[in-house]
């Protein structure tokens, strides 16, 4: 049992992680984005044409896929008022339901951004400038929501077994 | 069910799921969802679901995030803290608690590179710490001072708090970045005053240290002179309108991590670490928004914050003691919320009872976040507090808190003095954009 948890702790460690990694790229590569705007504006006097969307783009990457990274290191802010009243198993149940619920919440919200998704593609909208296409965007979207759901639900199972919340990084 | 029933049981069942240990963001967005969808349409409430997250991640103006979380993340791993102390140590150290004010005039410097302040407790609780305990300081005044001192993080430019406040409210994130810089210096000045009167009073909490030679003094504040050629780059720039915000962001990242690379400071295995940690803060801040976005929508529809803001200028209190009321009510919520939770959940409220009232909304954003501040460091759940207490494992949490409770006067002596000259924070912006 405690060996079949930690190999899946592993897998989705490695799931959130890569995601996390690639995004850490992306974001590198936002700094350096928003620095050679400057320059080439300020310096050169020749704007890089869609520099905002780029950046805008690069944003919304790096969002989605830290999102299940931060959900499993335990990166959302939470206020911690029912610790100090309910103990044990009750407090483990408590916080497992809440996690059930912002996973339906999650899902909900995947499912939602790939209907977006489809219906901005048959429209075909694009960014102004740069023509970069706005459906892959929600589809990219919606898989980091639903990452993070199922990141959520397994918080939940851990939080039901005994197990810490977040596991050890 | 009339809208506005349904408006007040949404805000209870959302304080209902924060209590329940809800993420901020979502208990947020699921209220929102929920709300829209029973007081308009359901059809609506999952248009919302679908496209705010959307919207929200690619809003330009949010770019100054994951920036500017960056460039704070790689001051702390490149030893700029420890640099801006010994900087500041060699001017006040000599005072009856000199390190102590030498602490919070590292913080507040600190500050200008970070935009939490978390990180500016945590890194300058490090260095400062030790070397208080070191020269004889009372634990009460050293641990007090390192969770105020922290407080500047989000007051002076770059402040997270900032951001989401204008994201919410619609106001330029420059102007309210530079007008945090005077009130930040001001409650830097105050908290020294306090640490002179503390000492004062009982000289055995912070005995003098030795005093620097002119020359060592220069050769020390050389040392942190790059870290204030970023901050002037930076806060210049956007204030001289060379840059705009979320571009001084960009800049301010490449300056530090240029000057990390220098120092040798920073590795690949280092660097990853520094992006995963910008990461995973930038995402929780988003998520927060995501959820405040679901929500107004909601708090629209039911036409809570009008009648509010109706009921309140209706009523027969002078606007003072109304907003002494709205102040007190920050303050007992910072007691037990979390400082953005506070912000996003009230300001949907507040701010138009505000401005109806004809308060600078500029001028407003400085003073709630001052009163953020003094959540961060209130009991029970003041941040800050657990922040030093980690560092200082060995000082009891009663200690911590009495530490504190002189600094917490003096936000409120700040407050107060904001309230008598407004001009205080709404100058710079005003000569800025004039």
């Amino acid at each position: 049992m405690t060996k079949s948890l930690v190999r899946l702790e592993n897998i989705i460690t490695g799931m959130v992680r890569v995601p996390a990694i690639v995004a850490s790229g992306i974001l590198f590569l936002l700094m350096f984005l928003t620095v050679g705007g400057v320059v080439m504006r300020r310096v050169l006097g020749s704007p890089i044409t869609g520099m905002q969307e780029y950046s805008e783009v690069c944003q919304l990457v790096v969002i989605f896929l830290f999102l299940a990274y931060s959900g499993w290191t335990g990166g959302q802010i939470a206020v911690e008022l029912i610790g100090s009243v309910l103990k044990g198993l009750t407090y483990r149940i408590v916080c497992s339901i809440t996690s059930i619920a912002s996973a339906g919440l999650m899902a909900t919200i995947s499912w939602q951004t790939f209907r977006q998704g489809t219906e901005v593609g048959k429209l075909g909208v694009t960014f102004n400038m740069s023509q970069i296409p706005h459906e892959p965007l929600y589809y990219f979207a919606a898989a980091g929501c639903a990452l993070y759901a199922f990141v959520l639900i397994i918080t939940a199972s851990r939080l039901v077994l005994g197990l810490p919340e977040f596991p050890k990084q | 069910m009339t809208h506005l029933t349904l408006g007040f049981l949404g805000i209870l069942a959302l304080f209902i799921l924060l209590a329940l240990r809800m993420p901020v963001g979502l208990a947020m967005a699921l209220v929102g969802f929920l709300g829209t969808g029973l007081a308009g349409s359901w059809n609506a409430a999952y248009a919302n679901l679908g496209t705010e997250p959307i919207v929200i991640a690619t809003r330009f103006e949010l770019v100054i995030i994951p920036l500017f979380v960056f460039m704070g993340n790689l001051a702390t791993v490149s030893g700029m803290s420890r640099d801006l102390y010994q900087a500041a140590y060699a001017w006040f150290g000599h005072w009856r608690g000199g390190l102590a004010s030498a602490t919070i005039a590292a913080c507040a410097c600190f500050a200008a590179l970070s935009g939490s302040s978390v990180a500016s407790a945590l890194t300058m609780g490090r260095v400062a710490l030790p070397e208080m305990e070191k020269c004889g300081y009372h634990p009460r005044l050293a641990t007090g001072c390192v969770a105020a001192g922290g407080t500047l993080g989000i007051l002076i430019p770059p402040s997270t708090a900032f951001v989401i406040y204008a994201m919410l409210t619609e106001e330029s994130i420059g102007r309210l970045f530079i007008a945090g810089i005077l009130p930040g210096l001001l409650l830097t000045v105050l908290f020294m005053c306090t640490i002179s009167i503390m000492t004062a009073i009982s000289p055995d909490l912070g005995p003098p240290g030795e005093r620097m030679s002119m020359m060592e003094r220069i050769r020390l504040t050389r040392g942190a002179g790059a870290m204030v050629g970023i901050v002037i780059t930076t806060i210049g720039g956007i204030y001289t309108g060379l840059f705009t915000a979320t571009e001084a962001a960009g800049v301010g990242a490449f300056l530090s991590l240029l000057l990390a690379l220098v120092r040798r400071k920073v590795t690949p295995r280092i660097l990853l670490e520094v992006l995963l940690q910008t990461g995973r803060t930038t995402v929780m801040v988003f998520v927060i928004l995501i959820g405040a976005h679901l929500f107004s929508p909601f708090l629209a529809i039911t036409n809570l914050p009008a009648f509010l803001v109706e009921s309140l200028t209706k009523s027969s209190l002078p606007d003072l003691v109304l907003v002494a009321l709205i102040m007190v009510m920050f303050i007992v919520l910072g007691t037990f919320l979390e400082g953005f939770a506070i912000l996003v959940l009230s300001l949907p409220i507040v701010f138009p009872i505000m401005t109806s009232l004809g308060y600078n909304p500029i001028w407003f954003g400085v003073v709630m976040v001052i009163l953020l501040e003094m959540g961060m460091i209130s009991p029970p759940v003041g941040i800050n507090v657990f922040v030093v207490k980690g560092i200082a494992a060995d000082v009891p949490m009663s200690q911590i808190f009495a530490g504190i409770m002189p600094f917490w006067l003096a936000m409120i002596v700040c407050v107060v003095i904001l309230f008598m000259f407004p001009q205080i924070a709404t100058y710079l912006p005003n000569t800025m954009f004039n």
